[in-house]
């Protein structure tokens, strides 16, 4: 049995403001096995970007809040670390892509420096020159089904094999790495890009560079929020595509969080629906997209346009996603729901936890009449 | 055959680019970004008509020739059959209520210091010069026929969601009983599921307070739910114009191919295999000889390279034009082969 | 007959009416000022402070002025003439000298009571006077600054010089000039008043350029507002906030660097009371007579102090969305599918 690479256990994470608490997830369970994809969808306000921030421990700790839960990276507590170890979970261990690149490549730095941080911290690593969380400088083999090993941190002096400053000798040392990876994203001549800034490139060029640089560092679950957003219809498309490719390549898990329905459907094996911090569905995505479980899942499927074949208004939801500091009690989609009844507006329905064994593949779903879902007009 | 409500006739728009002093100097020739470079097109009273398009293709720009936000470089606009181009000071203003224009930005489009009443009563205000307590009264009456509860005209924008700042701009655009709305990426900041309300409200409003409507927006779909033709814009051309089912169902010039294509399907069964168009969208500062297409484009011959395809009718396809000079051999290649390995492979 | 008194009536009652709405508005405006004081106690004690302080300085400074025209002969509002030289020299502070006394006898309290409108006045005024003359160029500078117009010319020119003043630093700058007047509290304050309209010029035209673009300003001129109506309900509306809160900020700098120029020596003359030239004359008695130092000096730190702190707030209370949560800007979050808006021209 695979031990899975991303175990996210009944998470509870709320925000403190002045004017009342936002709870951003409500009891969130999800669960990742190596060289998989788990698409997460959800509108703004259902909490996804939260739980995207939340693994690596990226989230402003006060004013969020863990409130419970558990979240296991490689079996490794990650919020039992202590603060100076986060950031040898990052990087090798979980990377990260957000949706602005432009926001997230350093204006002031050129590529082939910003490429270079990143394979640098790699290198480092895996020469067991800085310190790691996980000293497997081999690329994971799933294919043997082993169990992936875990351990402790190695508390190495940080040596100086790699020139420390900015210098000519540091940047032959980098530059056949920092290539390779740009050619990885399917850049052609990258040798011409390497000393620009970042505003001076396209938007789908830079969300390229941000992927050569998440996986220069080799990690083994990237997280992905909402990579295409900001996106041309045509350059998303070959984004996608390029990160399709990348996933047999080079053997990634992938947390996948969007907004956009078919872009879920394009990428993701399993898919989990967040609604109001809530999980209310989850399952492998066909089974998902073809028979929702939950009213808010099947709504939501019909209300969007792609889909929409016959004459007459669009099937829209109605009323409005609730705010995080209000959620309605019991279950949060209740007062939008044709199928709510008593018992809806006490129980928050039951509690989504990934099965144990692995071999088999749930749907789950949090609502308590889901088999009525099905025959919902 | 009607006179249409407002028509770009050979529209042409030209950005300058900053000179330095340096430039100057030496006599630079100016360089100017072609946003728009020569687009006729016609709204219908009550029609609308999509026009889709990815950043640089001038369709925010010729929305905003249309509503006379830019002045056009060269080209004209008719509005009910008259030329409006040169439209000056008082006679101007006045003829802004005709035509108004929503846009993407439902934060930015609201002044975050004014009142609901203030921002949406404005055109009233700026048209009819009405009293504080008339505006007041008008704009109550009018924010449920967006959506709005009428008790909210004392609110501030950032007490509303995304959707009601939406409908908001909508109000203030309605608020004057314009013609023509040109809405500018109306649903783009917006939720999928409050994406359907809008359309809802937007198709509705149409039938009611007769409208017509230019939506401008990169969400096909939604075109396809609303619009009655659609226009595809590429690089301030236009590629191909037509009813909207025929055209996304059946495009026939490449560039629409290739959108298509590029659109992910709510549909796990449907997933596709590689997407075989690559290169990047240029900015246009020097326009290429010949269809500017014609470097992603996979069905390109010599003669793309060097004359431009004119928008042309094609007679086994009535109300339908395409600007390529392969439209009766490739029309029929469905999108689905630009996935499949037909094509260029993708390029930086 | 009835008509007339039904229509009295309503008459009244709408006048009443009227009245309530009126005071009901006035309450609705005063409620975000009063939630951030009630929020903020640090901006309570600036608000308070300031209060104390203004009202204390236009007492001082009117009561003596009017009690003259009305009774004859003027009434101070300070324990003692503050150029009354007494027999009480060097003293420390005591029940009768509440802070101390300097060598020649005159009240610390009283001198420092009676610097206090002219500091304040300095401060409020010259960087009143900047705002309004360093706004109104920089406004100009940052609306009609088309290029190869007239007013992109006159922009240009109104730049560059700002450009040539703010090179020097401010302090050096308004000695300078102070130095090259001579002595005296008008040359003084006019050497400030040069050396601080340039930094209103570039504050005003940053944020002109940043609203003139904002897509509420072009709705406005799709709706058909005027563009005179654009400038003043929009543009200048919007400048208000971030100019009144650099303004108030401003207040307690200009009255530190106006002390520094009369404590060197230059600035007032030393019969006036001000809080710098007090400080300059008993600078050497700091080790044996602290109190007379350090009096002016804490004036000087309370007064700023108490406009930092409200000036601090006054940020919260004017801008309507401080009223959303600030979770909103902490929290991570993405917004669905937005299209770069500045992708074409």
């Amino acid at each position: 049995m695979v031990e899975p690479v991303l175990e996210v256990q009944d998470l509870s994470v709320e925000y403190e403001a002045g004017t009342g608490t936002f709870h951003a997830l409500t009891g969130v369970s999800v669960r990742l096995d190596p060289g998989r994809v788990v698409g997460i969808v959800g509108e703004t306000g259902s909490g996804k970007s939260t739980l995207a921030h939340a693994i690596p421990r990226l989230l402003p700790e006060p004013p969020a809040r863990i409130v419970s839960g558990r979240i296991a990276f490689r079996g490794v507590d990650v919020l039992d670390l202590p603060k100076w170890k986060l950031p040898l979970l990052r990087g090798t261990g979980i990377g990260m892509i957000f949706q602005e690149p432009i926001n997230s490549l350093n204006p002031a730095y050129r590529i082939f420096d910003q490429v270079a941080e990143a394979v640098a911290v790699r290198k480092l690593r895996d020469a067991g020159e800085a310190p790691t969380l996980f000293p497997a400088p081999e690329p994971h083999d799933y294919s043997k089904g082993t169990t992936v090993k875990t351990g402790e941190a190695l508390l190495h002096p940080i040596a100086t094999t790699l020139p420390r400053r900015r210098s000519r000798a540091r940047r032959e040392a980098l530059m056949q790495d920092v290539l390779d990876y740009l050619k990885l994203v399917r850049i052609n001549d990258p040798e011409t890009i390497l000393d620009l800034y970042p505003h001076e490139l396209s938007g789908g060029m830079r969300q390229r560079i941000m992927i050569a640089m998440a996986l220069s560092a080799k990690p083994s679950l990237l997280i992905a929020d909402e990579p295409t957003s900001a996106l041309d219809i045509t350059i998303q498309a070959q984004v996608l595509t390029l990160m399709k490719e990348l996933m047999e390549e080079v053997q990634t898990s992938i947390l996948f969080i969007s907004h956009d329905l078919g872009i879920i459907a394009e990428m993701a094996d399993e898919v989990g629906v967040l609604y109001a911090g809530h999980l209310v569905e989850f399952g492998p995505v066909e089974e998902v997209f073809a028979n929702p479980r939950h009213p808010y899942t099947k709504l939501l499927l019909r209300s969007v346009p792609a889909q929409y074949k016959e004459d007459g208004p669009l099937p829209a939801l109605s009323g409005s996603v609730p705010s995080l500091a209000d959620v309605p009690r019991g279950c949060p989609f209740h007062p939008r729901c044709p199928l709510a009844r008593d018992a809806c507006t006490r129980d928050p329905g039951p509690m989504l936890e990934p099965a144990k064994d692995t071999s088999v593949r749930t749907h789950l779903s949090a609502c308590y009449y889901s088999d009525e879902v099905g025959r919902m007009t | 055959m009607t006179t249409p409500i407002i028509e770009a006739e050979g529209l042409v728009k030209h950005f300058p680019l900053a000179r330095s002093l340096a430039d100057v100097v030496t006599r630079k020739p100016e360089e100017v970004v072609h946003a728009v470079d020569g687009v006729s097109l016609a709204v219908q009273p009550g029609e609308t008509v999509g026009l889709i398009g990815e950043s640089g293709s001038g369709k925010t720009t010729l929305g905003w020739l249309l509503s006379k936000l830019h002045e056009p470089t060269a080209g004209r606009v008719r509005f009910e059959g008259q030329d409006i181009t040169d439209l000056q000071g008082r006679d101007l203003l006045q003829w802004r209520r005709n035509v108004q224009i929503v846009f993407q930005d439902p934060v930015g489009s609201l002044d975050p210091r004014l009142r609901v009443w203030q921002i949406v009563g404005e055109p009233i205000k700026a048209q009819e010069n009405a009293g504080r307590d008339e505006i007041r009264r008008r704009v109550s009456e009018f924010l449920p026929l967006v959506g709005l509860p009428p008790g909210s005209i004392d609110q501030y924008p950032h007490e509303f969601s995304g959707g009601g700042r939406q409908r908001l701009s909508l109000a203030r655009a309605l608020s004057v009983h314009p013609k023509v709305l040109i809405l500018d990426e109306p649903t783009s900041a917006l939720d999928v599921a409050v994406q359907a309300q809008i359309l809802n409200r937007l198709v509705s409003l149409q039938q009611e307070l007769a409208l017509s409507y230019l939506l401008i927006t990169h969400n096909v779909a939604a075109v396809r739910y609303v619009a009655d033709r659609v226009a595809v814009m590429y690089l301030g051309l236009l590629a191909e114009v037509g009813p909207v089912r025929d055209v996304l169902e059946h495009p026939i010039h490449p560039y629409t191919k290739a959108l298509l294509a590029a659109l992910p399907v709510p549909d796990p069964r449907r997933r596709r295999a590689r997407y075989r168009i690559g290169g990047e969208i240029p900015t246009l500062v020097h326009p290429p000889v010949g269809c500017r297409f014609a470097a992603r484009c996979p069905f390109v011959i010599d003669r793309c390279r060097i004359e431009d395809p004119l928008l042309r009718e094609l007679p086994q396809h009535p109300g339908r034009a395409v600007a390529c000079h392969r439209a009766e051999e490739i029309g029929d290649v469905p999108p689905e082969e630009l996935i499949a390995g037909l094509g260029t492979p993708a390029n930086a | 007959m009835a008509n007339e008194t039904r229509s009295s009536l309503g008459g009244d009652a709408t006048a009443e009416r009227s009245l309530r709405g009126k005071v009901s508005h006035l309450r609705e405006l005063l409620r975000p000022f009063i939630r951030v004081l009630r929020a903020n106690p640090l901006t309570l004690v600036g608000f308070i402070l300031v209060v104390i302080i203004s009202v204390t300085a236009v007492l001082v400074a009117l009561v003596p002025v009017i009690t003259q025209l009305v009774l004859g002969h003027p009434i101070l509002l300070t324990p003692y003439d503050p150029n009354g030289i007494s027999t009480d020299y060097s003293q420390g502070p005591s029940l009768k000298h509440l802070l101390g006394t300097d060598k020649l006898g005159l009240d610390i309290f009283s001198r420092v009571l009676t610097a206090l409108p002219l500091d304040l006045a300095i401060g409020v005024g010259i960087a009143g006077f900047a705002l309004l003359a360093g706004g109104g160029l920089g406004l100009v500078a940052g609306y009609w600054d088309k290029p190869r117009t007239i007013g992109g010319a006159i922009s240009a020119v109104i730049l560059r010089v700002t450009d040539v003043f703010l090179a020097f630093p401010s302090l050096v700058l308004a000695l300078a000039i102070a130095a090259s007047l001579g002595r005296g509290t008008v040359p003084s304050m006019l050497a400030v008043l040069l050396t601080w309209w340039p930094y209103y010029v570039r504050l005003t035209r940053g944020e002109v350029l940043a609203v003139k673009h904002r897509p509420y300003v072009v709705a406005a001129r799709a709706a058909g507002v005027s563009e005179v109506r654009i400038l003043f309900r929009h543009v200048l509306r919007n400048l208000i906030e971030p100019l009144l809160v650099y303004y108030t900020l401003d207040i307690g700098t200009v009255i530190i660097t106006f002390s520094t120029i009369s404590f060197v020596g230059i600035g007032v003359p030393l019969e006036v009371s001000e809080w710098g030239t007090m400080v300059e004359a008993y600078e050497q008695l700091l080790l044996t007579h602290p109190w007379t130092v350090l009096a002016p000096g804490a004036a000087i730190f309370i007064t700023v102090l108490a406009f930092s702190l409200f000036g601090d707030g006054l940020r919260d209370i004017l801008d309507p969305r401080s009223r959303r949560t600030l979770v909103q800007a902490v929290a991570p979050t993405t917004l669905p599918g937005q299209v770069a808006v500045s992708a074409e021209a």
